[in-house]
């Protein structure tokens, strides 16, 4: 025995080393670990927090499941950094067009069902609700959604979150005549337009060039409405009208400060203060390292009209209201 | 005669590899297809002319190899009448090789990395599925210290890339010196400092946040453990300090790359058979080795994440969105491969040379694919007997640049900027980008200079080198020699089994950082080697 010891001196040395910082590791970790309280959930409203127990947090993949009732997007983040959100497939209904799946835009029909794969890294904010704390991941549900979390289930590394749908109160709010402004579009320019802006369908994308540009021109009156729907990755899209930066100062997701610079699956409108001549330009910031296509090309100018108030339905080609955290511009027809 | 039939069997080996990179390109009948797939599908049949070229070919380079290896038998180059002094060439090559290193940060000042790096760095145990946590831990901490010391991202960076040059240059100074003591030739040692320095390949990785250029500098420590042990036929590992030594590049190759566990499973047991008598000596060695291959066991469960099954069948996979691309499969097959991923986007995202745009595409439907992995394998055997072709097609194509002398790209190759594989990372990384800190005169000439010159030989020629040099030794009788290109032997089966990407030199750097110490070896040979 007393020369095996001698033999492996320093193996020995090393082995008890490594077995230190084992036991430190995992004393430094579980001194520090702060209770992860889980609770139970019977409605989701948008910006609401899932805060997840100690046994599911920490893992990678968040598997959700939405059953949507007319909701425009369903949208989830961690509310720190990584913000994905995919569609896996869609049942019994057409969810995607056109090969953009990156377009939620589609309308889903009550009880249609579709799969997100979202990844989850660990970046697990630390919300407050109810003055307890949680760590968890924030979902944010766009659209004349109100669901209920059906089902949270362990599976090893995934979770599924079924929502089903409950009666909308958000829905109410477009059938709320007072809320409704009745309106026409007007027309604008295209001002100036890099390469690595294209058209196609009445859809403005951005692909990855060095010119990064897309602005329109149009007149104004004081009251229209200048409203436009976008969808970015990250935050790396500006907005400026007349060259201030309207994307970045009043963000729909308002309530959490880290939000405030987060633009995804943003719309946004803003009432004109003058008659003036106006710009409403796009910047891409990003500059592409030529990797992944699929990560960068898709920021999207999915709508943008410039909406001027009528006195009745009969003039008006679109209706807007403003539902709170929602915008709801659309067809007249529709209403 | 045995030396002849392995010679046989590697001609024969080198003949296919050529003809096929040949036929790379030649086309009939995927008219179909986008331009950039059409170039890489094979398109050629086994007739008689096929046949005759293949024979062709084989006695050209048998031929050729016969020669080449006499003549290499025959470089003997004699050992310096004075010896350069060691602690001369340790400071000679440790100041050439930093100072090479430096010019390079400095350029691309405050440093350069691969396309997940930064993940890693901000999310050390969010990656622990996918990359080593201790590694990523470790250098996750030590940026945010130096983060904390210096208030600046930018800085904290450079500090890393500046610590990573240090290391890499003592090590590479070190390696040069031991070689200089060992084959006593001050021309090989010349050689091999300005080998050093005249390839900015190795002055890039130096600097690059790579996982690969840490690990290239142990295999080179390995290397001289295990001439070590060749040369004392096993006798040093009762020496205290050799299995110290031997013990701690283990554990920090294990530590620095998950496939390192492959490669020295495969060292071990030849370790083992060879020099049985002394399997006793290694007890304590191997009790480390196998607490460090399973350390995440013993962490929180919040670090020993499970790692993703995609992660391990990069040939599977490729083999089956081959088949979907070209609308081969059929029934639940198909059924199950829509599943992971619509055909609209394999349409769009499928490519030949590279897994990832389809297994880290944000469609694929890797929760399914997690959930069902008896079906994927079954679904993947099922086809294998009726798409045996295209089976086949798929696999040469994804480990096309490990075979072929010939590559398509230099993508994970050489680094020149902060590089980033996801842009919602730049929030947290807003203030650290690349800047050039030279006058923009000198700056604009070295990087023009290192743009152009900052390339080496692709990985399939590299292994074809290794495979020459190791049939040399073979045919000087100095077969227990090879044990030293176990590891290299061992990285390139184990890409060949799993790369996500065959043309990436990272994977395969340790071979180009190995490669002067290898030559030497084989030059000193007769001499040294017996």
């Amino acid at each position: 025995m007393k020369s095996f010891i001698s033999k492996n001196k320093s193996c020995l040395i090393l082995l008890l080393i490594i077995l230190i910082f084992i036991i430190i590791f995992n004393v430094v970790y579980y001194s520090n670990k702060k209770d992860r309280i889980s609770i139970e959930y019977e409605t989701l409203h948008n910006g609401d927090v899932i805060p997840f127990n100690s046994k599911i947090e920490g893992n990678s993949y968040l598997h959700i499941k939405f059953n949507g009732d007319n909701a425009k997007y369903y949208y989830v983040s961690d509310g720190t950094y990584k913000s994905f959100l995919s569609v896996s497939y869609c049942e019994s209904t057409k969810c995607l067009e056109n090969n953009d799946y990156y377009k939620m835009d589609s309308l889903l029909n009550l009880g249609d069902t579709v799969s997100f794969s979202y990844d989850v890294l660990s970046y697990n904010e630390v919300f407050k609700k109810n003055n307890k704390e949680y760590t968890g991941w924030k979902v944010y549900l766009k659209g004349p959604v109100y669901s209920t979390i059906h089902e949270i289930n362990y599976l090893g590394m995934y979770y599924n979150l079924v929502l089903v749908p409950t009666k909308s109160e958000k829905n109410e709010c477009l059938y709320d005549k007072d809320n409704i402004i009745f309106t026409k579009s007007l027309n604008y320019t295209v001002d100036s337009i890099d390469d690595g802006w294209k058209k196609k369908n009445s859809i403005y994308s951005y692909e990855d060039t060095s010119k990064n540009i897309l602005s329109f021109k149009f007149k104004g009156k004081k009251g229209d409405i200048v409203f436009f729907d976008l969808k970015n990755n990250t935050n790396t899209l500006n907005v400026y009208l007349n060259d201030i930066n309207i994307n970045r100062k009043i963000s729909i997701y308002n309530e959490n400060e880290q939000f405030n610079n987060y633009l995804l699956f943003s719309s946004k409108s803003i009432v004109l203060d003058n008659e003036d001549e106006y710009i409403l330009k796009f910047e891409e910031n990003f500059t592409k390292n030529n990797y992944n296509k699929f990560y960068y090309n898709y920021t999207y100018i999915k709508d943008l009209k410039i909406l001027r108030p009528v006195n009745n339905k009969e003039d008006a080609e679109y209706y807007y209201v403003n539902c709170g955290d929602d915008i709801l511009v659309g067809s007249i027809d529709e209403i | 005669m045995k030396k002849n039939i392995i010679i046989c069997i590697v001609s024969f080996m080198l003949s296919i590899s050529i003809l096929l990179t040949l036929n790379m390109g030649i086309l009939s009948n995927h008219s179909q297809l986008p331009s950039y797939l059409q170039y890489f599908i094979f398109d050629f049949k086994f007739n008689i002319v096929f046949i005759i070229i293949l024979i062709v070919f084989f006695i050209v380079i048998f031929i050729l190899l016969k020669i080449l290896i006499k003549f290499f038998c025959k470089i003997n180059i004699p050992d310096s009448k004075k010896i350069w002094s060691s602690k001369k060439i340790f400071i000679i090559s440790l100041i050439s090789v930093f100072i090479s290193g430096l010019m390079f940060l400095l350029t691309y000042y405050p440093g350069v990395c691969m396309v997940d790096s930064l993940q890693l760095l901000l999310d050390p145990k969010g990656y622990s599925f996918q990359y080593p946590l201790m590694y990523s831990l470790f250098f996750s901490k030590l940026f945010n210290l130096f983060i904390y010391i210096f208030n600046s991202k930018n800085v904290a960076f450079f500090i890393l890339g500046l610590l990573q040059l240090i290391f890499m240059s003592i090590v590479i100074s070190y390696v040069i010196t031991w070689f200089h003591n060992k084959f006593k030739t001050n021309i090989l040692t010349l050689l091999t400092i300005i080998y050093f320095n005249i390839f900015t390949i190795f002055s890039n990785l130096n600097i690059a946040h790579l996982k690969d250029t840490l690990f290239s500098a142990f295999i080179l420590l390995l290397i001289t453990l295990i001439y070590e042990l060749i040369e004392t036929k096993g006798y040093c590992l009762t020496n205290n300090k050799y299995k110290f030594k031997l013990t701690i590049v283990i554990l920090f190759l294990l530590l620095i790359r998950n496939n390192a566990i492959v490669i020295l499973s495969i060292l071990f047991f030849l370790i083992i058979v060879l020099y049985r008598k002394y399997i006793k000596e290694l007890i304590v060695s191997f009790v480390i080795i196998v607490l460090v291959c399973n350390i995440k066991l013993f962490l929180p469960d919040e670090y020993n994440r499970k790692p993703l099954f995609q992660e391990s069948i990069a040939v599977p996979l490729q083999q089956l969105f081959y088949l979907d691309y070209l609308d081969l499969l059929e029934g639940d097959s198909k059924e199950y491969i829509d599943d992971l991923m619509p055909k609209e986007i394999v349409n769009i995202s499928y490519y030949p040379l590279f897994v990832d745009d389809i297994k880290w595409s944000l469609i694929f439907n890797r929760y399914k694919l997690d959930t069902t992995k008896k079906e994927f394998i079954n679904i993947w055997l099922k086809n294998m007997k009726p798409h045996f072709k295209e089976y086949i097609k798929a696999y040469l194509l994804q480990t096309y640049s490990l075979w072929s002398i010939n590559s398509f790209d230099s993508y994970e190759s050489n680094f020149f900027s902060i590089s980033y594989n996801d842009s919602s990372i730049h929030q947290y990384y807003n203030d650290l980008y690349n800047k050039p800190i030279l006058p923009s005169s000198i700056y604009n000439k070295l990087d023009k200079f290192y743009k152009k010159n900052t390339v080496f030989l692709n990985n399939g020629s590299l292994f074809w080198i290794y495979v020459l040099l190791s049939l040399i030794l073979l045919y000087k009788k100095k077969t227990r020699y090879l044990l030293l290109f176990i590891p290299f032997f061992s990285i390139w089966f184990n890409l060949m089994l799993a790369t996500p990407y065959s043309s990436a030199f990272r994977y395969m750097c340790s071979f180009g950082y190995a490669l002067p110490f290898m030559l030497t070896i084989i030059f000193k040979s007769d001499e040294y080697l017996k």
